[in-house]
């Protein structure tokens, strides 16, 4: 049978995942207990705090998405949807994608980095495009074409940087160690136009507003697993090549000047996703603009980080990555269900499907910030760092853009996971494999939410240290 | 002074990509400015005597005047969609527009990077408004492959600035540009057949279902 | 400076340049010819073309008015009023008032323009008045752009070794293909009435008249090639040999709008104002590359 193979593929996929996972983890051991020294090999790779820590991020949620792809392209090649030709191409595409965010944190040289971050474009529009519709062929081309301007307009800013650390500091090199200590003498005036062209550039796939155009579409026409991919660590991996540059500029531009940028996309990008959550008809499009609204964040946090705000920021990155992966699986299972995207079609999962809608619902409080689930945590300690800096009407915005969202998700998702199922809808119960990556995504939610491990506790707290440059 | 002239070729190009009006205009003159990209990084290759200048020169010339531009017409033979570009603004505004960014980069030249050297300014001012136009090209203009030549022009523009400000990127970093601008054609290319079979025409003016 | 002996000079070149201004065009044509694989005219066929004109007699419609008969003459006496003012134009050390007399010489060129297309409609035939119109719109877009250029000379950017002669150098090529009714703006070999410009103007004109026309047609042409070479080739003197590479360079452009004549087709009109204006915003660019000193 053609799916018992797609099981196969499946199950040799996860177990190559769990050993990805536990060399990450095993790698942040070894490199806390070595006193946090950034390890450099052979020049081609470079591992510090905030490597380890997008590492963990990538790592776990790939994990998560192998083991919730089985049983999700298993149903697809079962219900005739997909041959099992495409099924194999699926997994491989996955491999590839996973790949190229992986190396995105342990490379040296920051033009490998752009390259790495360019093909996570370029292979993650085949899937993004995987359905072969008219909708995901123009989502998939938005993606495509948004996200290559994006970084070409970051390219220009590596130039530029490349340019001043010839010029000015004799390091003719994009090699990050390299850079760094010659950070001191480059050129404030030539780094604050670069740092533009870089957080315009980078935000536009970090999915910061207002470039935020092609992430509602990619992120809901992509396959749920690889939603949840894209969600969860893609746009944080872009993140991670601004804070690159962000600490490379920090010795001569000082960080409050990147500070005020990323309050201000930061702010733009809650605003408008608040706004918007409330119009949504599509179950995966409102959880796209829930994703732009948390590194809108993510980036807020940033912003103050004087006051504790990148260690919340942080946090809320991976804390949302894997809260918003368990929603996006959940999600899968519903249109898989309901055989729709739109949410007047999806009523009363709890009662079809009880692991799912259970999950879902209590993914829905996660992800909108209530104890005890992780996201309460890193949301309070960004709003506690707004307020330690007295930015008090910022922060009321805040408040209000978080109620609004928190409004929308509610109507929405209780809508979805509670009420009377429509006549005559029938479902399959959820693979097993769903219900495995449920639980394990789960124990992170609630695990972090209860007491973050103290390892973790201590990585974040080198990478606030390290971005801001102490 | 030869300088001049391949500068002010490419400057001429790059107002000449502005005003195209159908697709495959558009490519050949991309293919034009390709080659006056070529006889810059030549020129300088011939006054540095490096010989990575030559190899990335030549690929330059393979790559972005031979290889790329025979791919986009390739695509424009095969798929059978009519020549007109769908220009959302008309080709004199966008010259007016393009003379403005222009003005913009020699302010930037100026100004921000303060160059000295008259040289380096120009060529930087060529560059800069290359990158400019190209993304003017990507919003304006409503069919695919209008989009796409817009992305590759933003890169010869940026190819041409990393040349004149810091004298080109290290070795193997070029290298790994031109693969990446290679497979991206590639890949867009697939794409244009997908949006071609299942639209039956290339007008990204006309993909609008996603909203909201 | 207008001393008796400069004036002389001048006139000297104004009257040589004037009798060899068929032969450039005999030239042009000889080299198409060439090209098309004909045998063709010899190249002094536009001399034996005007004493074969001015031995003949002129048929004259019965409805015309005194425009009619000033016409050619106005517009021989504006261009090579324009040519003498050219010649003493010429950026150099002596000539201070050089942009003024440029201007007031495009001023006069744009006289005989003026009588032109006023005698093409005098006549009264359709196409005499639809040449005129067209004449009129394509010089409405052809006049600011090498206004600029000409700008640009003054500025300092008449060198090809700097960026704003070169583009400057473009924009007036382009003036010149509009000015010399060459392809791709207008045919000078068409004899299909309905893609006529400069020809459907002077359809009405026969005999003495008409040889003035061409005879003046001719001499603009030398004027905007002049102009050229001050762009492009304002670098190379010789010395004593001037005269000589002068030709070489005129007969250089000439084959440069040879080529392009039998390689182009004649744009429609309407594109002939993308045509136009892409050579207006060049000048200005030229200008602005002159203001910064590039």
């Amino acid at each position: 049978m053609p799916s018992r193979k797609v099981k196969l593929f499946g199950i040799v996929n996860v177990l190559i995942y769990s050993l990805l996972l536990i060399a990450c983890i095993v790698l942040l051991k070894y490199f806390l207990a070595n006193g946090s020294r950034p390890i450099n090999l052979w020049g081609w790779v470079y591992i510090d705090s905030l490597s380890v820590f997008f590492l963990l991020i990538t790592t776990v949620v790939s994990f998560a998405a192998s083991i919730y792809s089985i049983g999700y392209i298993q149903a697809e090649v079962e219900d005739a949807k997909i041959s099992t030709r495409k099924a194999a191409a699926y997994f491989q595409l996955f491999n590839l994608f996973s790949l190229t965010m992986l190396i995105v944190p342990l490379l040296n040289n920051l033009a490998l980095v752009w390259i790495a971050i360019e093909m996570t474009t370029l292979v993650s529009s085949f899937l993004v495009g995987f359905h072969n519709t008219k909708e995901s062929i123009e989502a998939a081309w938005k993606y495509i074409i948004i996200c290559s301007v994006g970084i070409t307009f970051a390219l220009l800013g590596i130039i530029f940087f490349y340019y001043t650390s010839s010029k000015d500091a004799g390091v003719k090199s994009l090699e990050w160690a390299g850079m760094l200590s010659g950070a001191g003498m480059f050129d404030p005036k030539i780094i604050k136009l670069a740092l533009i062209f870089i957080l315009v550039g980078y935000g536009t796939k970090a999915g910061l507003a207002p470039m935020h155009n092609w992430l509602p579409d990619a992120h809901s026409q992509a396959l749920s697993p690889i939603s949840g991919l894209l969600s969860g660590v893609l746009i944080k991996i872009s993140l991670y090549a601004i804070l690159r540059f962000v600490m490379l500029a920090n010795p001569s531009v000082g960080y409050a000047y990147s500070a005020k940028f990323f309050i201000l996309f930061g702010l733009v990008s809650i605003v408008i996703a608040g706004a918007f959550i409330l119009v949504q008809k599509d179950l995966k499009r409102l959880l796209a603009y829930s994703s732009v609204e948390n590194i809108g964040l993510v980036s807020l946090g940033l912003g103050f980080g004087f006051f504790g705000g990148i260690f919340a920021g942080l946090l809320q990155a991976f804390n949302h990555a894997v809260t918003k992966a368990l929603m996006f699986f959940c999600a899968g299972e519903a249109v898989r269900s309901y055989r729709s995207n739109n949410m007047n079609q999806m009523q009363g999962m709890i009662k079809l499907m009880p692991f799912a809608g259970i999950a879902m619902f209590l993914g829905f409080f996660a992800l909108v910030g209530m104890p005890p689930f992780s996201i309460f945590i890193s949301k309070l300690s960004i709003l506690i760092s707004m307020f330690e800096a007295k930015y008090y009407f910022l922060a009321a915005l805040t408040l209000i853009s978080i109620a609004l969202a928190f409004t929308g998700l509610l109507y929405h998702v209780s809508r979805i996971v509670l009420g009377k199922p429509l006549q005559g809808v029938t479902v399959k119960r959820e693979p097993l494999s769903s219900k495995i990556a449920f639980i394990f995504l789960g124990i992170f939610i609630l695990g972090f939410g209860l007491k973050i491990p103290q390892d973790f506790f201590d990585l974040l707290l080198n990478c606030q240290h390290l971005i801001l440059g102490k | 002074m030869i300088l001049n002239i391949i500068l002010s070729g490419f400057l001429v190009v790059t107002f000449l990509l502005v005003i195209s009006k159908r697709i495959t205009a558009l490519v050949r003159t991309f293919r034009t400015q390709s080659i006056f990209l070529f006889l810059y990084t030549l020129y300088m290759g011939i006054s540095q005597r490096h010989t990575e200048l030559f190899i990335v020169c030549g690929l330059v010339f393979v790559l972005k005047a031979v290889v790329i531009p025979f791919v986009l017409l390739r695509i424009m033979r095969r798929i059978d969609v009519e020549e007109d570009l769908g220009l959302l603004v008309n080709p004199q505004l966008s010259l007016i527009i393009a003379l403005g960014f222009t003005y913009l980069s020699y302010l930037l030249a100026h100004n921000a990077m303060a160059l000295k050297n008259s040289m380096e300014s120009a060529a930087f001012v060529a560059s800069i408004t290359a990158v400019c136009v190209g993304f003017f090209i990507m919003v304006s203009r409503m069919k695919a492959l209008g989009q796409i030549v817009g992305l590759l022009v933003m890169e010869n523009g940026i190819f041409l600035a990393a040349s004149a400000i810091a004298g080109g990127m290290p070795f193997f970093v070029e290298i790994a540009l031109f693969f990446d601008v290679f497979v991206f054609v590639v890949i867009v290319e697939v794409f244009v057949y997908k949006v071609n079979r299942l639209f039956t025409h290339i007008d990204t003016s006309k993909m609008k279902s996603l909203k909201g | 400076m207008m001393t008796l002996n400069n004036v002389i000079m001048i006139t000297g070149k104004a009257v040589t340049l004037a009798l060899f201004a068929p032969l450039v065009s005999g030239i042009i044509r000889k080299i198409k010819d060439t090209l098309r694989m004909r045998k063709g005219q010899s190249i002094f066929q536009p001399y034996y073309n005007i004493r074969k004109l001015f031995s003949k007699n002129e048929v004259i419609s019965g409805n015309v008015s005194w425009i009619f008969y000033a016409a050619p003459v106005i517009i021989f006496v504006s261009t090579a009023c324009a040519l003498f003012m050219i010649l003493m134009a010429q950026p150099g050390p002596d000539m201070k008032n050089g942009l003024a007399v440029l201007i007031a010489a495009f001023f006069v060129l744009g006289l005989g323009r003026f009588f032109l297309a006023l005698a093409g409609l005098d006549a009264g035939s359709s196409f005499g008045g639809m040449g005129s119109s067209r004449e009129m719109f394509i010089s409405s877009f052809a006049e600011p752009a090498a206004f600029i250029a000409a700008f640009v000379l003054f500025m300092g950017g008449g060198n090809c070794f700097k960026i704003s002669g070169l583009l400057a150098g473009i924009a007036i090529f382009m003036v010149t293909i509009a000015e010399t009714s060459r392809i791709p703006i207008d045919n000078q070999e068409t004899h299909l009435e309905l893609t006529m410009v400069h020809e459907a103007m002077v359809l009405e004109y026969s005999g003495r008249s008409l040889a003035l026309i061409e005879l003046a047609a001719h001499i603009k042409q030398i004027v905007f090639f002049t102009l050229i070479s001050w762009y492009f080739f304002s670098v190379l003197t010789l010395g004593c040999w001037s005269w000589l590479l002068f030709s070489a360079e005129i007969v250089f452009i000439g084959l440069i709008v040879a080529l392009i004549e039998i390689s182009v087709a004649k744009m429609r009109l309407f594109r002939v104002v993308d045509f136009l204006s892409f050579s207006f915003f060049i000048a200005l660019v030229a200008s602005i590359a002159a203001g910064l000193g590039l």
